[in-house]
């Protein structure tokens, strides 16, 4: 795909307003709350400043970032040719404003802001997603002892994300990841005094650590590679001309693609370092559904998009992507074996937001199997639709929490008549997730599972059907979630708990959210399927062509076409999965399922996940601890015995004692001495004065005697 | 007629026995004659020189004159001292009175 680069200071003005004003306002709010805490222990009572006002600010730095990039994206593509003529083989025009950040003797960090279709397309979604999450917040987060606080961190961390999406080089990206990973460490243990949730949000961030480490040694590895071809550069945009070119080949790029997606493993929680995310869920839930719709989790994946032409050669005569490498396969599956092992977690987690954690688990590794077998364009799709249902199902099961008191599924049931916007809303996310056909997750499952089947990766027939299973198993639990939470008998505390219909503001959010999902849906049917059935798609087609073909041809690789027996198989899957789960939940029967005992074994790995945990920390512990104590013996023996003990402290004790009798001896000898001295002749002088008259008058008469003796010598002499 | 050297080993005579009397004596009395003593043999010195080599002039003789009457001046000022000695420590016994002297021997 060719590309070139245009300078428009306007649209980058405006872009960087997208990420400054969230900042602003999240640094407002917790200096707020700073002031909050002052005024408390000086007046010696809570003091809050009003729920509105701070909630106000909140969702008013998201609405100015939402408006701001819904003006980018206008204006943006309006720079585009997109006409349905080149469409076909467009020159995608990247807007990249930067400056020399950090000169350094090879050559500049830069800071700025890359705008591609990527990153616009990204942006829009976060804003739309992050400001109905906000909305939503400031009804879930009532009567919160630190509401300003909350409010204050998640506009922080949605700015973060919106700087780490529109920068233009992997130096600054680096650095919004990091301050992604911190804001995210803060809302997770947002409820801190808790210890699972303080350990909780310890775990993600050391889990992240694994990852930023390996993503930082990548960008060196970039950089060094560039500097060898003499032009150094972090730059998006010139790294893609120079891979483009030919210059920077994808052999080179290996070793620093695989360590940069070492980054992605930890951010987006791929196999295997994905047992920080079931965690994370100790979060305030608009906090889950933040992050696990469009902001941490995604970040790993759109990284790895964003320097996808470090895993695929370029073909540029047909504008598809080919020639897999190496690193391509190892993301591939990674990605099958998280969609796998999430899905599996996900049947037996009995939290219904944990539930949803490990489909968001599952889901990532759907995007990240789509993105190692070449589909950028499938990957990005399937991202999109997930954020949006994602970010629905928590807000959804935020008001179910909300409203029951408990986040287990067992305390929950029959609020279908109780919590009517809630149910509507949650089965719309839920059809999505299952990829119940014609859904949004439908099109984009569908364009994965494509993406698979003419991929050439080692074993992708494989990992189709692996993917195709994993389809089944996500129908399977979102039947599950929705049956054992809003249908059958009430199993929660009739006493305590009154299920009340969900607020306003929550409403507006849920159904907001639910309308994208439901318009996602329309539109892609009517144009994917339109075009599918008619050769030309429907009347909300975009230049012309359906929206996977329009997203590939400004991503710039096009994934293969819509076909009625790939989406069979997925359908039958689907199908298979929500009959299972209606038999087992809804009818009660099909029990040997459950209770035969090759399924209890299975039941009780996957509870454990896979000991995966376990063998980190067995991993953390033994190894290296046992590193650590070689270390540390070598440390006393070597270092403490010898080095320290014997020559350091040896040496300067002898060098000490040496100077002591130096001090001593000489010095204060001398010093001594002399008093001595002084004091001695003193004491001689002074036995002269002893108040005797008699004895004066006797030294006068023998000093004049002296006196007159020499005077007398002298004359005479 | 008595040769002068022997009015002059007079006055040596007596001038030692007064500086004896002023170094040995302890009661302030006794020093202050003894004093007078040595003033006069200085007395008799003087006028055995005059007689001896001044035939012209008589500045032996003045000079004596003068040491009477500072022996005079000296004698009524030492009383006085003593009256003023004697009040204030009840004695004169001037081995008794070290008032200049310190103490004690300090262990410096």
């Amino acid at each position: 795909m060719a590309t070139e680069v245009l300078e428009n200071a306007d649209l980058i003005r405006m872009a960087w307003a997208v990420v400054i004003i969230p900042f602003i306002t999240g640094v407002v709010l917790l200096f707020m709350r700073a002031l909050e805490i002052k005024r408390s222990i000086n007046k010696d009572e809570e003091f809050k400043f009003g729920e509105n006002l701070t909630g106000a600010i909140g969702v008013a730095g998201l609405g100015g970032s939402l408006i701001a990039s819904i003006i980018v994206a206008i204006r943006y593509f309006g720079l585009q040719d997109l006409s349905s003529h080149a469409i076909e083989h467009p020159t995608i025009k990247w807007v990249v404003g930067d400056y020399e950040f950090l000169p350094t003797a090879d050559g500049p960090f830069k800071w700025g802001i890359a705008l591609s279709p990527l990153s616009i397309i990204m942006m829009v979604l976060l804003a739309i997603i992050a400001f109905a999450i906000h909305v939503y917040a400031t009804e879930y987060m009532h009567a919160d002892s630190a509401y300003t606080r909350f409010f204050g961190t998640m506009n922080f961390f949605t700015g973060s994300m919106f700087g780490f999406v529109l920068a233009s080089n992997l130096f600054m990206a680096f650095i919004f990841w990091e301050l992604l990973g911190f804001s995210s460490y803060l809302l997770i243990g947002y409820y801190w005094p808790k210890p699972s949730a303080s350990s909780a949000a310890k775990k993600a961030f050391l889990y992240n650590k694994v990852g930023d480490v390996s993503f930082m040694v990548g960008i060196a590895l970039v950089w060094t590679q560039t500097l060898n071809l003499g032009t150094p550069t972090l730059d998006y945009h010139a790294l893609y001309e120079l891979a483009h070119a030919g210059t920077l080949t994808v052999h080179d790029m290996m070793i620093p693609g695989l360590l940069i997606f070492g980054g992605a493993i930890g951010k987006s929680a791929q196999f295997p370092l994905f047992g920080w995310l079931p965690e994370a869920m100790e979060g305030p839930t608009p906090v889950s559904s933040l992050l696990h719709s469009s902001t941490m989790v995604k970040a790993g994946l759109f990284l790895t998009a964003r320097v996808f032409f470090m895993f695929y050669e370029v073909d540029d005569a047909l504008e598809v992507i080919s020639k897999p490498l190496f690193a391509a396969n190892v993301i591939a599956w990674a990605g099958t074996l998280t969609a796998l092992a999430g899905g599996l977690m996900a049947l037996t987690a009995t939290d219904i937001k944990k539930v949803l954690a490990f489909s968001t688990i599952s889901q990532l590794g759907y995007i990240g199997l789509a993105l190692g077998a070449g589909g950028l364009t499938a990957s990005f799709f399937h991202l999109i639709a997930h954020a949006t249902f994602k970010s629905l199902l928590f807000l959804g099961a935020g008001a179910v929490i909300h409203s029951v008191h408990s986040q287990e599924m067992s305390d929950m049931g029959g609020l279908k008549d109780k919590m009517k916007t809630t149910y509507r809303t949650m089965a719309i996310g839920l059809i999505g997730l299952s990829g119940f056909p014609l859904s949004s997750g439908f099109w984009s499952k569908d364009a994965v599972l494509l993406s698979m089947e003419s991929s050439q990766i080692v074993g992708h027939v494989f990992l189709y059907w692996i993917g195709v299973i994993t389809a089944t198993i996500t129908a399977f639990y979102s039947t599950k979630l929705l049956l054992l939470t809003f249908h059958g008998e009430p199993k929660y505390d009739k006493d305590h708990v009154h299920p009340a219909p969900t607020g306003k503001r929550m409403q507006f959010a849920l159904w907001l959210l639910a309308g994208l999902v439901v318009l996602e849906s329309l539109w892609w049917t009517w144009t994917i399927g339109g075009s599918f059935l008619a050769e030309a798609p429907g009347p909300f087609a975009l230049s012309g062509k359906n929206f996977e073909f329009f997203l590939g041809s400004v991503l710039g690789q096009h994934g293969g076409e819509f076909e009625i027996l790939g989406a069979l198989i997925s359908s039958l899957a689907v199908f298979l999965g929500i009959f299972l789960a209606w038999m087992l939940y809804a009818k009660h029967s099909f029990k040997f399922l459950q209770t035969n005992p090759v399924n209890k074994t299975m039941y009780q790995v996957s509870e454990r996940r896979f000991f995966l945990d376990e063998f980190i920390y067995w991993f953390a512990e033994n190894p290296i601890m046992m590193v650590g104590d070689a270390f540390q013996a070598t440390d006393k023996q070597f270092i403490d015995g010898i080095v320290i003990n014997g020559i350091v402290a040896g040496g300067s004790l002898k060098v000490a004692s040496m100077s002591d009798d130096f001090d001593q001896g000489v010095i204060d000898g001398v010093v001594n001495g002399l008093g001595n001295f002084a004091r001695n002749v003193a004491r001689q002088f002074r036995r002269l004065q002893t108040g005797q008259t008699p004895n004066y008058a006797l030294l006068m008469a023998l000093g004049l005697g002296v006196v007159l003796t020499i005077f007398t010598v002298i004359t005479f002499l | 007629m008595i040769p002068p050297e022997w009015y002059l080993a007079l006055s040596g005579f007596l001038f030692a026995g007064g500086l004896f009397g002023v170094l040995t004596q302890k009661n302030a009395m006794r020093i202050l004659i003894s004093v007078e003593i040595m003033l006069n043999s200085a007395n008799l010195a003087f006028v055995a020189f005059n007689g001896m080599f001044g035939l012209t002039n008589f500045d032996g003789w003045i000079f004596s004159l003068m040491v009477i009457g500072v022996a005079a001046a000296e004698a009524a000022i030492g009383l006085a001292i003593f009256l003023s000695v004697y009040r204030n420590f009840g004695e004169i016994t001037v081995s008794n009175i070290f008032g200049l002297r310190e103490e004690k021997e300090a262990n410096l």
